[in-house]
């Protein structure tokens, strides 16, 4: 479960790179840009919260 | 009723009873891998200040060359002092600054190293406060303080600072562990945020798709070599001396000796470069782009949220947070030592309060260039002395670890030479950011030289 949610968190932080990259070369204009790296930054938050939250297995 | 006063020995003893868990050298089954070495570091040097250092970059007038080339110095001298400094002392030892100063200087020499440490996280934490509320004051239309203000520039600014600051406080009090991981994890987000903020207004500038005039344009619109008015101008030599000192309690000061004790040898020193060149090159120079992208106005809050919207705001927020956060519970921790038994929240709120109201003077980060400097300057003369006591005694005959052979609550010659190197620094006619190398060679020198004439005497 840790595994998955890694790399779904690395997936979202992925996101928040791409959309920024977009945005530089024009393919994404400023308030479409803003708006994706929020969510990508919304969901790397809840994923990694619980993430970090999640009991150890024991 | 008042509380019967604590003996110097007293406090000693309580301020080790503090770092008990420690004092014992690390086991090598507790070693940790160098890529683990990698993580860590590379998170430990992403914090709100880096909003503002690279911006002051540019507002100090310094050219694209200089600032380049000086940042590359400045990180690899910072990596190798890592490296042949404090990993090699730590890794031999594997003690923490606290228990091997104790050996050399006494328990006295420590708690005042300890306390005065404190002082200077209170300041730091101040900062951090201070960065978060330009990030926060924006929802609430609050104007931060523009970049000559030493006062607080409005009552809503106070009110808003007070609140962040209890608010960090109360948090330091409730959950150090939670808010400590929750750090180490949000760090790579907000080195994301850095990296996308820069991006993304590198166009706003004028910078081709294809990067084909990213050098015409950093010159011509970000590190231009015009100051902004009321603004020292920086060169080259400032900016590879101000990277090198940047954590020079920490290197040279030999404070990580905590950190690499857990090292499997010295080489793992060089893995300092993980945390150099992301957060004090790449990260610096893109609060540098961001700053150039607002005209060059001084408001972390609102540069990474020009460059990343509300992303932005929260990054500086939450990277102001995560970095007051365990400094307050630091401060805490040191100053219960000196307190009349009280519990570490009622310390850590007094500590809270008083950052708070440091945090709602924006000098405190106005003039945080000066601050850093001033902080590795104060401390570099103990990371002097602890190395002449490993490297340097033996080899003159003169023995090693005076007080804890002689039960010396303090070490007289240890603070001489601390208050002398300092005094000297002070005096001497240079600019704040060269003073503290010729200051570390006079430290060096001079406690050796009284160490020796002491041996002599007896």
């Amino acid at each position: 479960m840790r595994t998955i949610l890694w790399i779904l968190s690395i997936a979202a932080l992925g996101g928040c790179l791409v959309s920024a990259i977009m945005a530089f070369t024009g393919a994404l204009d400023d308030a479409a840009y803003k708006t994706a790296l929020l969510v990508c930054s919304l969901l790397w938050f809840t994923i990694s919260s619980v993430r970090i939250y999640l009991p150890a297995r024991g | 009723m008042s509380q019967p006063e604590l003996s110097a020995e007293q406090l000693a003893a309580r301020m080790d009873k503090l770092y008990e868990f420690d004092r014992e050298p690390v086991d090598e089954s507790r070693l940790q891998s160098n890529a683990s070495f990698a993580g860590l570091l590379a998170g430990e040097h992403v914090a709100a200040t880096e909003f503002v250092i690279g911006a002051f970059f540019v507002l100090h007038g310094v050219t694209a060359a200089d600032l380049f080339g000086g940042l590359i110095l400045g990180n690899v001298l910072a990596v190798l002092s890592w490296a042949f400094l404090c990993a090699p002392i730590a890794v031999q030892t594997r003690l923490t600054l606290y228990w091997y100063l104790r050996r050399i200087a006494g328990p006295g020499v420590t708690m005042i190293y300890n306390i005065g440490n404190a002082f200077l996280f209170c300041i730091l934490a101040g900062a951090m406060i201070s960065v978060s509320s330009t990030a926060l004051g924006l929802a609430f239309d609050i104007p931060s303080p523009r970049l000559s203000d030493i006062y607080p520039n409005s009552v809503a600014w106070v009110l808003l600072t007070f609140a962040i600051g209890m608010a960090f406080t109360l948090v330091a009090i409730l959950g150090f562990e939670k808010v400590s991981k929750f750090a180490e994890l949000c760090s790579p987000w907000i080195f994301l945020v850095f990296i996308a903020g820069a991006l993304a207004l590198l166009p706003r500038l004028g910078v081709a798709p294809d990067f084909s005039n990213f050098w015409e344009v950093a010159n011509q619109k970000i590190w231009t070599g015009r100051p902004s008015p009321g603004q020292e101008q920086f060169h080259f030599w400032h900016i590879a001396f101000f990277a090198w000192f940047a954590n020079l309690a920490m290197h040279v000061g030999l404070s990580d000796m905590a950190l690499f004790r857990y090292a499997k040898n010295w080489k793992t020193g060089f893995y300092s470069a993980f945390g150099m060149f992301p957060g004090h090159f790449l990260a610096w120079i893109c609060s540098g782009i961001m700053v150039a992208a607002v005209d060059r106005e001084m408001n972390p809050g609102l540069m990474a949220f020009t460059a990343a919207g509300v992303a932005g705001a929260v990054a500086v927020f939450v990277a102001g947070w995560t970095t007051a956060n365990p400094t307050l519970y630091r401060v805490g921790l040191a100053l219960q030592v000196v307190t009349p038994n009280w519990p570490r929240w009622r310390i850590t709120l007094i500590a809270g309060i008083a950052t708070t109201i440091v945090a709602c003077f924006p000098v405190v980060f106005l003039k945080l260039l000066d601050y850093v400097a001033l902080y590795g300057l104060l401390l570099m003369p103990i990371g002097a002395i602890v190395l002449a006591e490993h490297w340097i005694l033996l080899r003159l005959g003169i023995p090693q670890f005076e007080a804890e052979r002689q039960g010396k609550q303090i070490s007289w010659v240890v603070l001489l030479v601390w208050i002398g190197t300092l005094l000297f620094c002070f005096a001497l006619p240079t600019h704040l950011y060269f003073r503290w190398l010729p200051g570390y060679f006079v430290a060096l020198g001079a406690y050796v030289l009284l160490r020796k004439a002491r041996v002599r005497l007896a």
